[in-house]
């Protein structure tokens, strides 16, 4: 009897677990949206202010746009576990808005947005990534990294590229066909 | 709670300012109990990103 009372009061605050953390996620959830609505009522003043080019517009509004269906398909996972689901099954959900953020087809929109631009959209992704985390922290999922904005590929010059080239034991005929 | 959320992957939380590590702190509270705002978001993303950079002062020379 005691054994079944245990097996009762252990399965009853599983379910209060469960159901204290998906209202929490989909709340933060709706309030990550929010921010990506925000960013995308910003799109036009930002570009008649000069702060953002048209190629920037559509860059950060591609990435603003996928981002956004990204957050919606974590909400409907987070919806189909259910108010009493685990807590792992939800973290599963904040894992794969997480991976769809950090995607290399949604960072390449971000890799060219211009020098000019850049402060403007690293807040609002940050805020979103914020809002992720948050998420995140609430039920014990992965951690997601800002996505890098603007260029990031190092600038190597013809001499550094000279010079390893030279280590790697390519010839004097081999560096001059290089333009070396 | 925030030995909890180091790992919060901005780049690296141990490097940022102390009021921007606190700002995350009391965000994430504010969203585990649903007082966050979207505002809230943007203001604490503000202040880890940093001020922005002052309009050069440079004049056009005097004809």
């Amino acid at each position: 009897m005691k054994r079944i009372g245990f097996i009762a009061v252990a399965v009853l605050a599983f379910g209060l677990g469960g159901c204290k953390q998906q209202p929490a996620v989909l709340s933060a959830l709706n309030v990550v949206q929010q921010v990506i609505s925000l960013a995308q009522a910003d799109l036009p003043a930002l570009q008649v202010a000069g702060t953002l080019s048209q190629a920037d517009v559509t860059a950060f509004g591609n990435w603003l746009a996928a981002a956004n269906m990204i957050v919606s398909q974590g909400q409907t996972c987070v919806m189909g576990v259910g108010a009493g689901g685990a807590t792992s099954a939800l973290a599963n959900c904040v894992n794969i808005i997480g991976t769809g953020l950090l995607s290399p087809t949604e960072q390449a929109q971000l890799r060219i947005i211009s020098p000019k631009a850049q402060r403007n959209v690293t807040i609002y992704v940050t805020a979103v990534v914020l809002g992720v985390n948050a998420v995140a922290q609430i039920v014990k999922a992965t951690q997601t990294a800002t996505p890098p904005v603007g260029a990031t590929v190092a600038q190597v010059s013809p001499s550094e590229v000279r010079a390893e080239l030279i280590r790697a034991g390519a010839s004097n005929l081999q560096l001059a066909w290089a333009g070396l | 709670m925030a030995a909890a959320i180091i790992p919060v992957a901005l780049q690296a939380f141990e490097t940022l300012e102390p009021i921007a590590q606190e700002g995350i702190i009391a965000l994430f509270q504010k969203i585990h109990k649903k007082q966050a705002t979207a505002a809230d978001l943007i203001a604490q993303a503000t202040a880890i990103v940093g001020p922005a950079p002052a309009p050069s002062s440079a004049t056009p020379p005097k004809s």
